[in-house]
C-alpha cells in the first residue's frame, strides 16, 4: 500500500509519466473490483453486468464537461456535481435492475444482469447527441474550485488513492457490521435467514445499490483518467473483465479484490509484450483457474504458507 | 394457538397431507407421531412456511398464515428446527446464535458498528447458549461441533427469535441414547415458557414429554389424545405401532 | 402503414427467430442437462460462419461448405467438451462463467489469428440469390427463405428427435431429473458429449445461415449470444418448447420494433425526437420485454417440469 503512494514520485524520478497513469488505472479498477466484491465475494451475488456503474459514472463527466465547454454552463463542469449525480443515477440503477433479477437465482441472475448491462450499452450507443458509438472526449476533467487539479495526473493519482483507501476502509467495516454479516449469511445459507426471520430480499437489494454506487464513483474516476467515454466502458466483456478481477485476487476476501485488478492490468501488460495475440494465452489461463484455482492468488498465497509452515 | 383447518397438499399424484385438522393449546408440548411416509416433514414444512399447501388454513394467534412469508412468520413468533442439520458451519456457535438475535433485534440496516462486538447481541446470545448447555463451546466453529451439539445449536437459535411456537422437527434424529436422553431435558426445561410441536420417531422421546400427541397415519389424524389414551388406542398399535415392532 | 413492409419486417423477424432458436435450442439443452452456462455458444457461432465462408470458397460450392460445415462444428464441439468443458459441469456457476468467457477470449483471437482481423464474404450459388413471390407480388429474398424453412425442418427434427428416439428420451430425462439418467446406467460421459455436440452443430448451422445476411466477423457471436441468452431465460432455461416460442417472440419484437417504432413513436411525438429516440428504444425493447415477463414470472414463461 505505502508502496502504491509513492508511484508518482518515482515515476517522476525516473521521468516515465506512464507508470502514474498505468497504476492510477489499476486504482481505479481496485474500486471497481472492490465494489463487485461486496456483492460477488461476500453475498454470493454473481452480478454480471457491473459494468453499467462504471459506464454511468463515465457518462456523467463526459456529457457534463461536454455542455460545460459547448455551452458554458460551468456548474456542469464541476466535480461534486459529477460525483453527487453520478451517486444518484448509479442507485437508481441498481434498484431498477437489483429489483427485477434479485427475485431471481443462479443462472437466472447471472444472465438477467448480463442482459439489462446490455440493455443500458444499447442506450449508450443509440444516444447520438452525446457520440452515440463513437463516443465522446473530454476536452476537460472534472472541476473541484480550486483546491484539486484533476488536470495534473498526480493529483488525480492521489485522489484514485485517497478513494481506494476510504473504499477499503468501509468495506473493511461494512462486512463486519449487522448488515454484513447477515449478507454473508444469506450467501451460505439464504433459507435458513429467512427462517430466523431476516427478510433477505430487501438487505440483498440494498447491497445491490451500495456496490452500484461505490462502481459509479470508480467510473466518474476513469472518465477522467481516459479523457474519453464511450459505450465500450459498459460492454459486457468489461463485467467480465471485473468478475475475473474479483475471482483472480480471491473472492470474498478484504484486499482480494485490489491483488485481483493488480495482477490483471500486469498480466495484460506481460502478456501483450509476448505477442500481439495475448488473449490466445489469457483464455486458457483462465479455463484453467477456473478447473483448479481455488480462492484465487490470496488462496494460492494463504495455501503456500500453510506448506511452508508444514515444511517447517 | 394454532389451528389446522383442512389442510390438504400432494406432489404430482400423491396425497402427502390428506385433509389435515387439528389444534395445538398454549403452553402445551404437543406430539405429532407416525410411521414413515405419514407427511409429519411436509406438515411442519407448510407450518413454517417452506411449501404452500393446496388448500386449507392454518391459524396461528388467530391470524392465518398459510401463505404468509417465511420471515414474516418468524416475526410474529412462530420458530423451527431442522431435521438435517442447518446451521453456519464456518460460524462459531456463539455468532450463529448472535445471528437470530439480531434478527429479531430491530433493522439490520447497520453498516458500521463491528456486529461481533456488539453486546447486546453477544449477550443474549451466550443465554440461549447456557439454556441450551452449550456455553462453554461458544467460540468453537459450528463446524467442530458434534452432532448432538448441532442439534443443540439448533434448539438455541430458534429460541433466540423468542418464538411463542417452536417446531421441532425429530430433534434426537441420528443421536445416541446419551445424547437423545440430555435433549429430551433441555426441552422439559422448555415446558411451560413457550408451546411445542414436537415431530418424533423415538417413541420413548414422544411419551415422556408431550402433553398430548396426534397420530398422522397416510397424511390424515387418525387420533388426537392425551398420552395414555394413545398407548392404549387398538387403531393407533394397529397403524402405527404394531408397523413399528415389525420394523423392530 | 405499409402493409409489404409490414409483411416483409414480420418474414425478417421469423427468420431472425429462427436463428435464434437453432442457438437457444443447443444452449438451453446443455443448462437443462449439464447444469452448464456455456457463454462460448456464441463463439461456436461464429466459427461456423467462418468455416462456411472457407469450405465455401474452397469448393466453390456453398452446398459442398454446408455439408462439410456441421460435421466440423458438431466434432469441434465434441472436441471442446472433453478438453475443458467435461471438467466444469461439477463447478460453481461462477466458475463456468470464468471457464467459457476465457474460451470466448481465445477464439476470438484464434480467429483473427488464422483469418486475420478483417471479415470475410461468402458466396452464394444462383438459385438461392434471387427473389421469390410470396403473395400479390410481393417478392421476398430466397435465401432468407431458405433460412426460415431450414430453421422450422430443424424444429421439426429436433422435436423428432427428442420427443421419438431413445436419445431423445435420455435428454428429456436428464433436463427434469438428473439422477435419474444415471440410476437409468447410460454412459453419462458419451451422452454428455454427444449433446454438446449437437449443440455445437446447431450453433454452427446457425452460423452458417447467418453468414451471407450479416458480415462474418470477429465478435459476431457475443452480441447474438446475449440475445440469445434473453430467449432462454425468457422461455424458461432447459424448454426447448419455451425456447422456440421465446425465440420467435424476440425475432418479432426485435424486428418489427426496430423498422416500425419510429412511425409509431411519430404518433406522440416530434419526428425528429421520434427519429432520435427510436432506434434506442427499439434495441431495448427486448429487454423490456424480458424484464417485464420475469417481473411477474421469474423462472420464465415455460420452466421445464421438476427443474
Amino acid at each position: 500500500m505505502l508502496g502504491l503512494a509513492a508511484v508518482p514520485l518515482i515515476a517522476d524520478v525516473i521521468d516515465e509519466p506512464f507508470y502514474t497513469v498505468m497504476f492510477s488505472r489499476m486504482l481505479i479498477l481496485s474500486i471497481g473490483a472492490i465494489s463487485l466484491n461486496l456483492i460477488l465475494g461476500f453475498g454470493g451475488m454473481v452480478s454480471f453486468g457491473h459494468a453499467v456503474y462504471m459506464g454511468i459514472g463515465s457518462y456523467v463527466v463526459g456529457i457534463g464537461t461536454f455542455h460545460a465547454i459547448e455551452d458554458g454552463i460551468s456548474w456542469m463542469g464541476n466535480g461534486l456535481i459529477h460525483l453527487t449525480i453520478a451517486v444518484v443515477f448509479s442507485a437508481l440503477t441498481a434498484l431498477f435492475i437489483g429489483s427485477i433479477s434479485l427475485r431471481t437465482r443462479g443462472v437466472y441472475f447471472i444472465m438477467i444482469t448480463l442482459a439489462f448491462a446490455q440493455m443500458f450499452y444499447f442506450i449508450a450507443v443509440g444516444n447520438d447527441n452525446y457520440g452515440g458509438d463513437d463516443g465522446l472526449s473530454l476536452y476537460t476533467r472534472s472541476k473541484f474550485y480550486n483546491i484539486l487539479d484533476l488536470s495534473n495526473d498526480n493529483s488525480l493519482y492521489y485522489l484514485n488513492f485517497t478513494l481506494l483507501i476510504v473504499f477499503l476502509y468501509f468495506s473493511h467495516r461494512l462486512i463486519n457490521s449487522r448488515f454484513g454479516i447477515l449478507i454473508r449469511g444469506a450467501k451460505s445459507n439464504e433459507k435458513r435467514m429467512e427462517n430466523i426471520g431476516f427478510p433477505v430480499y430487501r438487505y440483498r437489494l440494498v447491497a445491490f445499490v451500495i456496490a452500484g454506487v461505490i462502481c459509479g464513483i470508480a467510473g466518474v474516476l476513469s472518465a477522467n483518467q481516459t479523457d474519453f467515454v464511450s459505450p465500450a466502458v459498459m460492454h459486457w466483456t468489461r463485467s467480465g473483465d471485473l468478475i475475473i478481477m474479483v475471482v483472480l485476487g480471491g473472492m470474498g476476501t478484504l484486499f482480494g479484490p485490489v491483488i485481483g485488478a493488480v495482477a490483471f492490468l500486469f498480466l495484460e501488460e506481460f502478456l501483450s509484450g509476448i505477442t500481439e495475440f495475448w488473449q490466445i494465452i489469457f483464455g486458457p489461463m483462465l479455463v484453467l483457474i477456473a478447473i483448479f484455482g481455488n480462492g484465487g492468488i490470496d488462496g494460492i498465497l494463504v495455501r503456500l504458507d500453510k506448506w511452508w509452515q508444514i515444511k517447517k | 394457538m394454532l389451528i389446522v383447518d383442512s389442510l390438504v397438499k400432494s406432489f404430482g399424484g400423491l396425497l402427502a397431507i390428506d385433509n389435515l385438522s387439528f389444534q395445538v393449546k398454549e403452553g402445551i408440548i404437543h406430539g405429532v407421531i407416525g410411521p414413515n411416509g405419514a407427511g409429519k416433514t411436509t406438515l411442519i414444512n407448510q407450518l413454517s412456511g417452506e411449501i404452500k399447501p393446496d388448500s386449507g388454513t392454518i391459524l396461528f394467534d388467530e391470524i392465518n398464515i398459510t401463505c404468509m412469508n417465511v420471515h414474516l412468520r418468524s416475526a410474529i413468533g412462530l420458530a423451527r428446527s431442522f431435521q438435517i442439520t442447518n446451521i453456519f458451519l464456518d460460524l462459531t456457535a456463539h455468532d450463529n446464535v448472535a445471528l437470530a438475535v439480531q434478527a429479531h433485534a430491530g433493522h439490520s440496516f447497520k453498516f458500521w458498528k463491528d456486529a461481533r462486538k456488539d453486546h447486546k447481541l453477544r449477550i443474549h446470545a451466550l443465554e440461549y447458549l447456557k439454556q441450551v448447555g452449550l456455553e462453554k463451546r461458544a467460540d468453537f466453529l459450528a463446524g467442530q461441533l458434534s452432532h448432538g451439539e448441532h442439534r443443540q445449536l439448533e434448539i438455541a437459535m430458534a429460541l433466540a427469535t423468542r418464538p411463542k411456537l417452536l417446531l421441532l422437527d425429530e430433534p434426537t434424529a441420528g443421536m445416541g441414547p446419551k445424547e437423545s436422553s440430555a435433549m429430551v431435558e433441555i426441552l422439559k426445561k422448555l415446558k411451560g415458557k413457550l408451546t411445542i410441536l414436537l415431530i418424533e420417531h423415538d417413541m420413548d422421546v414422544v411419551f415422556s414429554l408431550a402433553d398430548k400427541i396426534t397420530v398422522l397415519v397416510n397424511g390424515r389424524n387418525i387420533i388426537t389424545d392425551k398420552p395414555e389414551a394413545i398407548r392404549n388406542n387398538h387403531e393407533v398399535k394397529v397403524a402405527y405401532l404394531g408397523e413399528e415392532n415389525i420394523d423392530a | 402503414m405499409n402493409w409489404i413492409l409490414l409483411l416483409e419486417q414480420i418474414m425478417n423477424g421469423l427468420q431472425l427467430g429462427v436463428l435464434l432458436f437453432l442457438l437457444a435450442a443447443g444452449l438451453t439443452l446443455i443448462f437443462g442437462i449439464m447444469d452448464l452456462i456455456n457463454l462460448a455458444h456464441g463463439s461456436l457461432y461464429m466459427l461456423g460462419a467462418y468455416l462456411a465462408a472457407t469450405f465455401t470458397n474452397w469448393t466453390e460450392s456453398f452446398f459442398v461448405g454446408l455439408l462439410l460445415t456441421l460435421p466440423a462444428c458438431m466434432v469441434l464441439g465434441m472436441l471442446l467438451e472433453i478438453i475443458a468443458i467435461r471438467n466444469i459441469y461439477t463447478r460453481s456457476h461462477l466458475d463456468q462463467v470464468l471457464a467459457t468467457f476465457g474460451l470466448i477470449l481465445f477464439f476470438n483471437e484464434f480467429v483473427r489469428l488464422l483469418w486475420g482481423p478483417i471479415g470475410l464474404d461468402i458466396q452464394l450459388p444462383e438459385i438461392l440469390n434471387g427473389s421469390v413471390e410470396l403473395i400479390f407480388g410481393i417478392r421476398y429474398p430466397a435465401f432468407r427463405l431458405a433460412i426460415i424453412a431450414a430453421g422450422i425442418i430443424v424444429a421439426i427434427l429436433l422435436y423428432l428427435l427428442v420427443s421419438h428416439t431413445k436419445l431423445g428420451m435420455l435428454i428429456r430425462a436428464g433436463a427434469s431429473n438428473r439422477q435419474m439418467i444415471s440410476a437409468l446406467g447410460v454412459n453419462i460421459n458419451l451422452l454428455y458429449t454427444i449433446v454438446f455436440g449437437l449443440g455445437a452443430a446447431l450453433a454452427g448451422l446457425a452460423g452458417l445461415m447467418a453468414a451471407p445476411i450479416m458480415t462474418v466477423e470477429i465478435g459476431m457471436g457475443e452480441e447474438i449470444l446475449i440475445l440469445t441468452l434473453v430467449v432462454i431465460v425468457i422461455g424458461g432455461v432447459g424448454s426447448i418448447r419455451g425456447a422456440f416460442l421465446a425465440a420467435l417472440l424476440v425475432g418479432f419484437i426485435d424486428t418489427v420494433g426496430r423498422s416500425f417504432l419510429p412511425d409509431i413513436l411519430g404518433f406522440f411525438v416530434t419526428n425528429d425526437v421520434a427519429d432520435t429516440a427510436a432506434p434506442a428504444i427499439s434495441s431495448m425493447l427486448t429487454y423490456v420485454l424480458m424484464a417485464l415477463i420475469l417481473a411477474i414470472r421469474p423462472q420464465g414463461l415455460f420452466p421445464p417440469k421438476g427443474v
